[in-house]
Order: C-alpha cells, then structure tokens, then sequence
C-alpha cells in the first residue's frame, strides 16, 4: 500500500467498506479462539463450524453395568453430563435386553442402533456376546447406519486386543493406552468419507 | 551355509506340526501372570522364566537337529546363523537376525522384529523391569549348553519397554569339549 496518498485514501474508504461486509460475515468464537470465516458456510449457525460428524464420547460398560472406559472428546466441560447421558442409555439397553424385538432379522443383534436422541446428541449401542456394552454419543445430525456399524466393529476390535493383555484383569478398568490410541484414531476417522 | 539356512528355515517350518499363535501368546500369558501372582517379586519372575526356558531349552535343542537336519557348525558365526534362521523359525515362526558382532567372533546379537509372544501385551507400571521373555534366553541357554557351548544371554532391547525390536545379545563364554566318561586305552 505503497501509492500515493489520496489514492490510498479512497482505498482506504473501499476497503472499510468491504471489511465491513466481511466482519458481518465473521463472528467472534468464545474463549478466545481465532475467528473462523464463515464465507462458505452461509447462514449456519456458529455451532455447525465445527466437524459435523464428531463423536463427543465413547464408553465401554461391563456386563455389570460396571464402566470400564469411558473417554470424552470435547473440550467442554459437560463431560459429566455426557456420562449421564451414557448412564442412562444403560436403562434402555437393559429394556432391549429384556424385551428383544422379534421383528426384523435377528442375525446382528450385537448393533442396537439409535438408543435414544436427546436434545443434539444421538446415543448408539452395541452389545458384544459377553454382555460387555459399547455406548457412544455423537452430536452428529444425519449419521450413516453404516459408518456407526463400521466404528462399531473396529471399536470392538480393538477392545479383543486390548482384552488379550495379560496384565488386564478382566471386570476392572481397562488402561491400556494403546486402546486409548487405537480409540483415538477410529473416533478421528469416523465418517470419514463426509467430513466436511 | 548361510544362503541354504533360510531357505532350510522355511522348508523346516512346512513340515512341523504348528499351533495357533493366539492360544501360544495367550498361555505364554498365562504363565508369566501366574508367575507373578506365586512369586511376587519381579526379579525372582525373570530368573524362574530363565530357569524354565532352561529346562526346555535342553530338551528342544534334540527336536531341533532331528527335525532341521543342520550339518555341525564350523563356528560360533555359524551357530548364531542357524539359531536366527532355522530355530527361531521353526519354533515361533518368526526369523530373527544376526548383527553387531563383536572383534573376536564370540558375541552377537539377535534381533526379532516380530516376537509371537508379545502380541497384545502391555507391562503395568508395577512390573516394569520385567523381562517378558526371558523364557527365550532361557531356551538359548540350555540349548547351546547342550552342544557344548557355555553362553550368556542378557536382554538389550525389548518391545515392551519401548523399543522397536527385541534384541538379545548372546555371548559365547567358553566352548566346553565333550567328556567321556571313560579314558580310550586300557
């Protein structure tokens, strides 16, 4: 912007103009994060700026109802409410459990689908031969039956492994952190195929 | 020599009755947790993995020229060739490699990219100077004894403990020439 004054002046009135239009575009994020531009993402809310298909927690509860993983992956701080939402979710397996569907193909009865949605949360399930339960909770909005099938075989996978250790005792918490690695990945690439 | 052993390795393998290698790691498992549960103390695990490795080591080293069909070796080299690529073979079906030598010919290391029995494992924090697999020191011990050969083999990297590989240096203290038992004249 090296031109002479007055050019750079009128610039300078352009420019304030344009920026303007832009600002109304952008829009502060809380704590302090940088500002994400929204020129692409029209007219959605802040909230959908971020990764669409993002699975905020996952659990592994004993046969029991003992819990022997649980791992949250947001950075917020209902952390705690996400487990009570897991903790519940425990009650409407236990019904599925109890009254199973005869309806429909009994063939995979280990995947029990959508538990419950509440508020933008949407809570799966899996249930292994063992009674052990797999429970996750994603704030996605219009997941694949598929993809969570998928996760929840890789998911299942890498619980087999991590079960196979010998210095794990069966019933108490898992603390593998090659699980909590292999959990981390499969979560990252959840969905992969449609992230924005 | 060295270019028939792997090849002797591979063929060795076919024909040897195997096991499924998750059964093998679970109940290798299963002993050395055992182990810990009866004794307690870490190092007294590792010196009865030693111990047992030993027992079996003097035992497996006659499966294993019955079934290889190895010709003597010439020289310890030749002797740490044919334990990376035919025993080890053989046995955990895995080969292993031979590096860092040392000037004299007396020591060597072995190197296992890929060792069956620590699949799935992870050491607790309790039990870090563990060494898993000492049962192989073991078995390598008393095998080579067998033949003759005093040797000591120590750990130098293990998988559990981070490192890439399990590496086992296995050092020829003296060759120790067959007795008889009874003098040839009169």
């Amino acid at each position: 912007m090296q031109q002479s004054p007055a050019r750079s002046e009128a610039r300078y009135s352009v420019g304030i103009g344009v920026a303007d239009s832009l600002l109304a575009l952008f829009r502060p994020r809380t704590k302090g994060k940088a500002w994400i531009p929204e020129l692409r993402l029209r007219g959605r809310p802040a909230a959908a700026a971020f990764a669409t298909k993002m699975i905020v927690c996952v659990a592994v509860v004993g046969h029991q109802n003992n819990p022997l993983y649980l791992q949250s992956f947001t950075e917020a701080d209902d952390a705690l409410k996400l487990h009570h939402i897991i903790h519940c979710s425990l009650d409407v397996i236990d019904e599925r459990i109890n009254n199973p569907k005869k309806s429909g193909p009994t063939l995979n009865e280990a995947f029990l689908g959508l538990l419950y949605p509440t508020e933008n949360y949407k809570v799966y399930g899996y249930l292994t031969n063992t009674k052990v339960k797999f429970i996750m909770v994603t704030t996605d909005l219009d997941v694949k039956d598929a993809d969570v099938r998928t996760f929840f075989r890789r998911f299942h996978a890498a619980y087999v492994d991590a079960v196979s250790n010998p210095f794990h005792v069966p019933g108490k918490k898992i603390t593998s952190k090659a699980f909590a690695q292999r959990v981390s990945s499969i979560v990252k690439s959840f969905g992969s195929a449609a992230t924005t | 020599m060295a270019p028939l052993a792997p090849r002797t390795g591979d063929a060795v393998f076919a024909n040897v009755e195997r096991v499924n290698a998750e059964l093998f790691t679970l109940t290798y498992g299963a002993i050395v947790r055992q182990l810990l549960t009866d004794l307690e103390e870490v190092e007294e695990v590792n010196k009865q993995l030693d111990q047992m490795g030993y027992n079996i080591g003097v035992r497996l080293i006659d499966e294993f020229l019955a079934k290889s069909n190895v010709s003597r070796c010439i020289d310890f080299r030749e002797t740490a060739d044919v334990i990376a690529k035919v025993g080890f073979k053989m046995f955990l079906g895995v080969t292993a490699s031979v590096t860092n030598w040392d000037p004299e010919g007396t020591s060597c290391s072995l190197v296992l990219e890929d060792n069956p029995l620590v699949d799935f494992v992870e050491l607790p924090d309790t039990c870090q100077g563990l060494y898993y697999c000492n049962i192989l020191s073991g078995v390598i011990r008393g095998a080579l004894e067998m033949v003759s050969m005093k040797t000591e083999v120590t750990w130098v990297r293990d998988m559990l403990h981070g490192d890439d590989a399990c590496e086992l240096r296995v050092k020829l203290l003296k060759q120790v020439p067959e007795e008889y038992p009874y003098k040839d004249d009169d």
